[in-house]
């Protein structure tokens, strides 16, 4: 197994790992209205849930780190964390939450 | 023979007991040590997204891992850390950990492919990953340590 040899992967991981990326570039501009709401609200509270078919991701502000948890409804559910160091400017600030949005949503591919 | 010279013969005795004895517990940590681990976690060095440049022209800079077991392992959770280097140390550009809720077979790999961050400009900067992990094997949590990438990364990406 080498895992810089793109030819290691089993085409089932390539199509997956493919289709994470471009889902989460869609969901970047597509949503980015959404995302940019949703990043002053996490701001101004320091938590935000929100449901999706089969998870909840529960987005925090903790230390100096913007936090995502996924929650599955079941138990024997996947699940994930992302966390992003918090950057200097608000600009900086929106824009990495808008990213962590658009690859929280990108990793439900399951 | 003299008393003296049996206390003598006596103490050489003892002492080369003494010294057989550590030398034999080390031979036998040694030997375990030897013994393979079942399990392999590896990760890759850091890369450019060729799917995301190909399809949208837009870049992210990426870092895989997996584990592989050759014993059946179950609720696998890898962490993956993309870090960046700096003038003032390494800084964490993102952290991503999956859990993995299942049994795998043995040989069959449990991968995190979802660490990556959008490059903001064309930057160069210097990136690696660090990935850590455990799982239950035989009804016991095992702890991989922390693996980093063979190589620093170089990319046109800043983040």
């Amino acid at each position: 197994m080498d895992l810089d040899d793109p030819n290691s992967l089993s085409p089932k991981e390539i199509l997956r790992e493919k289709e994470v990326m471009e889902k989460f570039f869609q969901l970047m501009n597509v949503q980015r209205s959404r995302y940019e709401e949703q990043a002053k609200s996490l701001m101004a509270n320091k938590t935000l849930r929100l449901g999706s078919e089969n998870f909840m991701l529960e987005y925090s502000i903790s230390g100096n780190r913007y936090k995502c948890e996924s929650i599955p409804d079941s138990k024997k559910g996947d699940s994930f964390s992302i966390e992003l160091p918090i950057p200097d400017s608000e600009e900086e600030r929106v824009e990495a939450l808008v990213q962590l949005f658009a690859q929280s949503e990108a990793g439900l591919i399951q | 023979m003299t008393i003296r010279k049996k206390f003598t013969l006596l103490l050489s005795i003892s002492i080369s007991i003494a010294l057989l004895i550590p030398n034999a517990s080390v031979a036998r940590e040694q030997s375990s040590q030897e013994v393979k681990s079942p399990c392999r976690l590896q990760v890759g060095n850091a890369h450019l997204s060729t799917n995301l440049y190909e399809k949208f022209k837009t870049r992210a800079v990426k870092v895989n891992a997996s584990s592989i077991c050759n014993v059946p392992q179950s609720k696998v959770t890898i962490t993956v850390e993309l870090w960046k280097t700096g003038l003032l140390g390494n800084h964490l550009v993102t952290k991503q950990t999956t859990r993995n809720s299942g049994t795998t077979f043995p040989g069959s790999r449990v991968n995190n492919f979802n660490t990556f961050s959008k490059c903001l400009n064309l930057t160069r900067t210097n990136y690696f990953g660090v990935a850590y992990s455990k799982a239950l094997i035989d009804g016991k949590w095992q702890f991989a340590r922390k693996v980093l990438s063979k190589e620093i990364a170089s990319l046109n990406c800043g983040t």
